[in-house]
């Protein structure tokens, strides 16, 4: 090929028009970016949802009707994104942001407080205000951080329980376990005359095993894991406490004693739930999120329900189960502001007790969140109730993220005889120690954030919302 | 640019310039030009793609910042340093390097003899060829999902297997930390084999007839004739196979170990980039995640280096 003058001002003409090309598709991009919330404002209105994926498909419909509901009634269409775990909303919450893709709500649950403390959500007292009496104050208290409200619930209460397989322990005369030592006797049992595992967890879910802490901890602590916790993060105690470490020791001896193997990290939750169901196991330690799933499975057993029974035998402690709203409804602080008024009148439309119902009723709502929405009536419902006054927020809601991750991987060390528990809590206090030195971790967020930071979380404006009966 | 004329299109500089019209500094210039203009369009895409996102995760490394705010605070070196103290970041790091030197000489050694062995004629050869080739077909996901029901200690089919075998000690595949990176490891091997056999039956198809009869002639055994004619032969589709499964191995390990085990247990299986994502997103340390991303980049680019010119050696010696 001849190479000409000719040929070489072809190719720079070339390669100008492809920086053109390229820099106008930038520009648009950038552009579009900006102008996001404007796009909002237009009479096409849309708002964007980000959730974890529905646990039946009778629940997407449910969330499809209130949608078309919402549409009617304020000719606002919402396009829900129903993704993944729970675990991974932060990170979608964050991917999305950075695309530049808009999120106008997002259910969190979990992850409330790590999204609020980094200034990811919006403050919504003032926006909430107005309707806030539909919501029984203990279901609100999980979302609320230094008396500000981050999310509001939109799915019923559940905590953490053991459930068994009443129809086996009927059939080898076993009592229901209230302490430790019953429960041992009964999977001594259930070992030496069946085949069947006596308890299954899908521990390969790591999230899981916090709550074995947190239903120990509650009674090492005496009863005051929550103040504790919030004692440890703000550096005012540690979490080598003798209560601490004894909690991860009594979790340890789960495993010393048989009641639990190394199997538990092979499987995750959905594998736990196939294993209880089939009957391969007559117990299985979850949250009651699990118990629709578990209906649907119908298995061929009566179900039945007992909180983690006592560890320890001081006077005055008692069995306190874990719980709150499985998942609230939050907004963005990144949310653009033309989609404010709408998406906060999308969370008073929601939480009305009619479109609530819709939702929490495919829920099996033992305890439900907003009043005026029917609880279930079946066998498990009053014990279930019976928890409800005991019941601590989970920890894991109140730890920052690091530091869940190092409990996780302390408890799976301590409770397969990889650590101490010693050294286990060790790793835990390190952890929060490096976050307070590299990341300058605190607490109490709202106290040190500067006013932009403050401001930046808080409603521009307070939009009127219409009150649905 | 003599130097890539050289090595990328294996002809010599003097000879691109002495074809045009005349000779001399110009023509060479235009030349020049040419083969840039030629080049802008990946060139510039290259930039804004690959260099720009690394020029900027290098700068943003040197901040403590959370992905979001608008202000991002600086703190020199300490990410770095940081991440060199942290003992998770280390120990993914070692899981890295035994997860992509261990899966490309699986890869490699598998393919190989599997190559070798439908490179007969044997009955259902083609059968053999496409099950082999299939597990290439499905998602890293997919192959996550299935591998971690089979693996399942409670009803997979791993442990069944173990059990019709009379069998009676079955492995934590996934729960004991010992283990677990093996399993995963394992799953990718499963997956890639078929890919690198299909590589090298093709090679293996182009080895000359002649060469075999004249090792025959010579007294060679199978091993000899497999040593001196069949690797030889084959060298410049091995170091491509090695290269291939390499890279990959380095790059494309975050969906099968976050789908099969999240880096668990204890972190046995957290690889440099499950826990990178981990930090950037979960834990909104953006400025830490890419402090470590840089790490990671300058080892792989030292593997890339050594790799390469050890390429470039044999070629240079096999030419």
């Amino acid at each position: 090929m001849k190479i000409t003058f000719r040929s070489v001002w072809l190719s720079c003409l070339l390669l100008g028009a492809t920086i053109v090309m390229v820099a106008s598709s930038g520009v648009a991009i950038s552009t579009a970016a900006q102008r996001t919330p404007l796009v909002h404002s237009s009479p096409a209105c849309q708002l964007n949802l980000l959730g974890e994926t529905r646990s039946s498909p009778a629940e997407t419909a449910a969330w499809n009707k209130v949608f078309s509901d919402f549409k009617s009634r304020f000719h606002c269409s919402v396009v829900a994104t129903w993704q993944g775990q729970w675990s991974g909303i932060p990170q979608l919450l964050n991917e999305a942001r950075i695309a530049h893709q808009t999120v106008d709500i997002v259910a969190d649950g979990t992850y409330n407080y790590s999204l609020a403390s980094a200034g990811d959500l919006m403050d919504l007292t003032k926006l909430v205000a107005p309707y806030k009496s539909r919501f029984p104050a203990a279901t609100l208290q999980p979302f609320t951080v230094d008396g500000r409200l981050w999310a509001v619930p939109d799915e019923p209460e559940t905590f953490s329980m053991f459930f068994y397989n009443v129809t086996l322990f009927k059939k080898l005369d076993l009592t229901v376990p209230r302490t430790f030592a019953q429960l041992e006797h009964d999977a001594q049992v259930i070992k030496s005359r069946t085949n069947v595992l006596p308890i299954v967890e899908g521990g390969s879910d790591a999230w899981e095993w916090p709550m074995w802490y947190m239903a120990t901890f509650a009674q090492t602590s005496g009863n005051k894991s929550v103040p504790d916790t919030i004692a440890f993060l703000e550096g005012k105690q540690q979490f080598t406490s003798a209560a601490s470490v004894q909690a991860l020791e009594d979790i340890a001896q789960f495993s010393k004693d048989g009641l639990l193997t190394e199997n538990a990290l092979g499987t995750d939750e959905n594998g736990a739930v196939a294993a209880f169901v089939k009957g391969l196991a007559a117990m299985m330690f979850d949250g009651g999120w699990d118990l629709p799933t578990i209906e649907a499975g119908q298995p061929k057993f009566s179900i039945g329900v007992f909180p983690f029974p006592l560890v320890v035998s001081k006077a005055g402690v008692f069995v306190q189960p874990n719980g709150s709203p499985s998942e609230g409804l939050a907004i963005p602080s990144s949310i653009p502001r033309a989609d404010l008024p709408m998406a906060a009148q999308f969370l008073e439309f929601v939480s009305s007790p009619l479109e609530a119902n819709k939702i929490q009723s495919t829920l099996d709502p033992e305890v439900p969140t907003i009043t005026g929405v029917k609880p279930v009536s079946d066998p498990l419902s009053a014990t279930l109730r019976e928890y409800l006054p005991k019941t601590n927020s989970w920890l894991d809601w109140i730890w920052p993220a690091d530091v869940v991750t190092s409990v996780e991987n302390a408890i799976e060390g301590v409770l397969f005889s990889h650590q101490s528990a010693m050294s286990a809590a060790k790793s835990v206090q390190n952890e929060l120690q490096t976050l307070r030195q590299e990341q300058n971790y605190n607490y109490d967020f709202w106290a040190t954030w500067s006013k932009a930071q403050r401001s930046a979380v808080e409603p521009p404006f307070i939009p009127k919302v219409e009150i649905q009966k | 640019m003599a130097v890539v004329a050289d090595r990328v299109l294996g002809v010599p500089a003097e000879r691109v310039s002495s074809r045009g019209r005349g000779s001399g500094h110009g023509q060479r210039r235009r030349a020049y030009l040419f083969g840039l203009a030629l080049l802008s369009p990946v060139l510039l895409l290259y930039l804004v793609f690959v260099m720009y996102p690394l020029l900027r995760g290098l700068i943003v490394s040197f901040y403590q910042w959370d992905g979001l705010s608008p202000t991002m605070t600086w703190v020199g070196l300490n990410n770095y340093k940081d991440a060199l103290r942290d003992p998770v970041f280390r120990l993914a790091l070692r899981n890295t390097f035994q997860y992509a030197i261990g899966v490309t000489v699986a890869k490699n050694v598998l393919g190989l003899g599997l190559a070798i062995l439908l490179n007969k004629k044997l009955r259902l050869r083609t059968f053999f060829r496409t099950a082999g080739f299939l597990p290439v077909m499905f998602s890293f996901v997919v192959c996550g999902v299935l591998w971690s029901w089979i693996f399942n200690p409670l009803f997979g089919l791993a442990d069944h297997f173990i059990g019709v075998l009379g069998l009676h000690h079955f492995p934590g595949w996934l729960s004991d930390p010992h283990i677990a990176l093996w399993s995963v490891m394992w799953v990718d091997v499963w997956k890639w084999t078929g890919f690198h056999m299909v590589l090298f039956i093709a090679a293996l198809q182009a080895v000359p007839q002649d060469l075999y009869d004249a090792a025959d002639i010579d007294g060679a055994g199978r091993w000899a004739r497999f040593r001196y004619v069949t690797i030889p032969s084959i060298r410049p589709v091995i170091a491509l196979s090695v290269l291939l499964a390499l890279t990959g191995a380095f790059v494309a390990n975050y969906d099968v170990v976050y789908v099969m085990t999240g880096g668990g247990p204890m972190n046995a299986t957290q690889v440099a980039l499950t826990y990178i994502v981990q930090t950037a997103f979960t834990a909104d340390q953006v400025g830490y995640a890419n402090a470590m991303s840089m790490i990671l980049l300058v080892l792989v680019a030292i593997v890339g280096a050594v790799q390469l010119r050890f390429m470039l050696r044999g070629r240079e010696a096999s030419a």
